[in-house]
């Protein structure tokens, strides 16, 4: 009988729980631990911060789904690892702490003989001053209960502007290390469409602020296109979407503070601005959930498993090269660790080997470069690939080789939504492969111009659309749901 | 070397024509995109999946 638990009910974590269930017969355990009582569709939580979903439309409760699953849940923050158990214990195990109100505050711990480090993203506002909705001057959209906040401030500005008040309405990067900048562009437009809706568009300064040093990058150093016969570049495609919805843009910048109402930035080229605002819209950066790791003597050796950043390390390649000499093999391909190979991490929680964009430093020495995306198609792939390889452990014994998924040869599809509605929505649909570039193998551009592909339209409103609804009832596991894939 | 001036990239990027933009709103054209881009995705995670 074997004990497997997993860390976090995000994309990768739920993803890895169901898969694991489905093909372990009942004398295997899979038990999931995670703070929140609901799941939430991430990716739609910018339809609840413009007001046209409702938080209940993008969560649900986790319980009763695990319950008819078979899946042991634990509504609980973990807080430590102990991979080789204790001097009278050898067991590993997990230290929780109960976040369900039945048992707010309580420890426990949760043998394992396999775990998933699912944990995603610890949304650190702390590193910029002013930043985020909790005592900071700015919203966010990361969690459904933040869009709720989001949506209520967009609407007090949407207020102003029909008593005549002009608006500057930002909408972008927290920091120079942020990623996720297609969320951030989502949002942009969605609240753009938003404003012409309720007739209030010429009274708003619509702007972009990223730490991208061009636009389109979104983190992946942007995309070239084959398109009627000639290569374009997602760079002039954004541009070109910009010009036509009158969006302004602040490039390769990183908020240093945020004042009420000011945000005070740096740029690429060393210079520093202020730029007023009305209502701001400002993702954080991402650290790692912050776990610890002691070894069988009670001995922190937390860093063996984690990099600085708290991202876990897996079976990448983490020296220290130059942007030339970056390598599609550099990135991991099973999410082992290295130190604990019964520990795997995948998702937001691992830790990738270096950026995708290009790296850049102000002349201060400031970073300004999107960290690399692991947005929700490879997430659910790595919680799968990883489910894939336990399992195969479990019925074949521990050398029996694992399932392999690099984002250097995995595609994308990225469905950015620029508005809603069934008839007047809008959504750059976009493909790209491999999600992280292969020089050697694609000298052009590093990625296939057939399968790296961009347009513009009401079609990809429906597909985003349609993504909502399918990922959903995939992730209440009803009928059939292992047909759809991740 | 890069250029932070978005106000002038922006400004000179190409603007959608009318044919272009009345075809993104065209239902009949969009449901076949729709389907095709379907079709390019699914291929796409079988590409990745393999
Ligand atoms: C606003 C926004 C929009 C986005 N839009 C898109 C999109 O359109 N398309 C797309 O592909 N991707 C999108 N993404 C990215 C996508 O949401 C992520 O790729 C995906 O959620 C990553 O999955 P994950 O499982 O790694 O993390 P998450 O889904 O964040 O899950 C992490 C889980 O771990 C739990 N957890 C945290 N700490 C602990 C702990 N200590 N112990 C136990 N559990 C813990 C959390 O509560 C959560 O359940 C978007 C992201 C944002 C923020």
């Amino acid at each position: 009988m074997a004990r497997i638990v997993i860390l976090g009910a995000g994309i990768s974590g739920h993803t890895a729980a169901l898969h694991l269930r489905r093909k372990l017969s009942k004398h295997h355990d899979v038990v999931v631990v995670s703070p929140n009582s609901k799941w939430n569709w991430i990716p739609s939580n910018i339809w609840v911060g413009v007001g046209k979903m409702s938080k209940e439309q993008v969560t649900f409760p986790l319980a009763p789904i695990y319950r008819r699953r078979h899946i042991e849940f634990h509504q609980a923050l973990a807080t430590e690892i102990h991979p080789e158990g204790t001097t009278e214990n050898p067991r590993a195990f997990v230290s929780v702490r109960y976040t369900d109100p039945t048992r707010a505050g309580e420890d426990a711990t949760l043998e394992y003989d396999y775990l998933i480090n699912a944990t995603g993203p610890k949304l650190n506002f702390q590193a910029t001053p002013g930043l985020g909705p909790d005592g900071g001057h700015t919203v966010s959209v990361c969690s459904a209960e933040h869009a709720v906040d989001a949506r209520a401030r967009l609407h007090e500005s949407i207020e102003a502007m029909r008593q005549g008040r002009r608006q500057t309405l930002v909408i972008g990067m927290g920091h120079g290390t942020c990623t996720c900048e297609g969320a951030a562009f989502e949002y942009a437009f969605n609240v753009e469409h938003e404003l012409r809706q309720a007739g209030v568009r010429e009274l708003a300064d619509v702007v972009y602020f990223t730490n991208e040093a061009e636009l389109g990058d979104f983190g992946v150093g942007g995309m070239t296109f084959g398109q009627q016969g000639f290569e374009t570049t997602s760079k002039l495609w954004t541009e070109s979407i910009f010009r036509e919805r009158g969006v302004r843009a602040v490039l390769g910048a990183h908020a240093e503070r945020i004042e009420e109402g000011v945000i005070h930035y740096e740029q690429l080229d060393g210079t520093h601005h202020e730029l007023a605002f009305d209502f701001a819209m400002l993702l954080p950066p991402f650290r790692g959930a912050g776990l610890s790791v002691f070894d069988r003597d009670g001995v922190d050796v937390s860093d063996k498993v984690f990099l600085p950043s708290d991202f876990m390390r897996v079976d990448g390649s983490y020296d220290a090269k130059p942007f030339e000499e970056w390598r599609a093999s550099d990135w991991p391909e099973t999410y082992e660790s290295p130190a604990y190979p019964n520990v795997f991490a995948v998702g937001i929680a691992f830790a990738p080997p270096h950026q995708i964009s290009r790296p850049r430093t102000s002349p201060a020495g400031t970073v300004i470069t999107p960290a690399p995306p692991r947005t929700g198609m490879p997430s659910g792939v790595m919680g799968k690939t990883v489910a894939l390889t336990i399992i195969d452990r479990i019925k074949m014994g521990e050398t029996a080789s694992a399932h392999h998924a690099s984002m250097a040869s995995m595609g994308a599809a990225c469905v950015a939504s620029a508005g809603t509605g069934l008839r007047k929505g809008s959504a750059a649909a976009m493909t790209m492969y491999p999600v992280v570039p292969d020089y050697q193998t694609y000298p052009q551009s590093g990625r296939s111009l057939k399968d790296t592909t961009g347009e513009i339209g009401l079609a990809g409103h429906w597909i985003k659309f349609m993504l909502h609804v399918m990922f959903i009832y995939k992730a209440k596991a009803r009928p059939l749901w292992f047909l759809i894939p991740e | 070397m890069i250029n932070l001036n978005a106000e002038e990239a922006i400004a000179s990027a190409p603007l959608p024509t009318k044919a272009t933009l009345r075809r993104r709103q065209n239902l009949l054209f969009q449901a076949w995109r729709f389907v095709s881009l379907n079709l390019r995705m699914y291929l796409m995670v079988l590409k990745g999946n393999h």
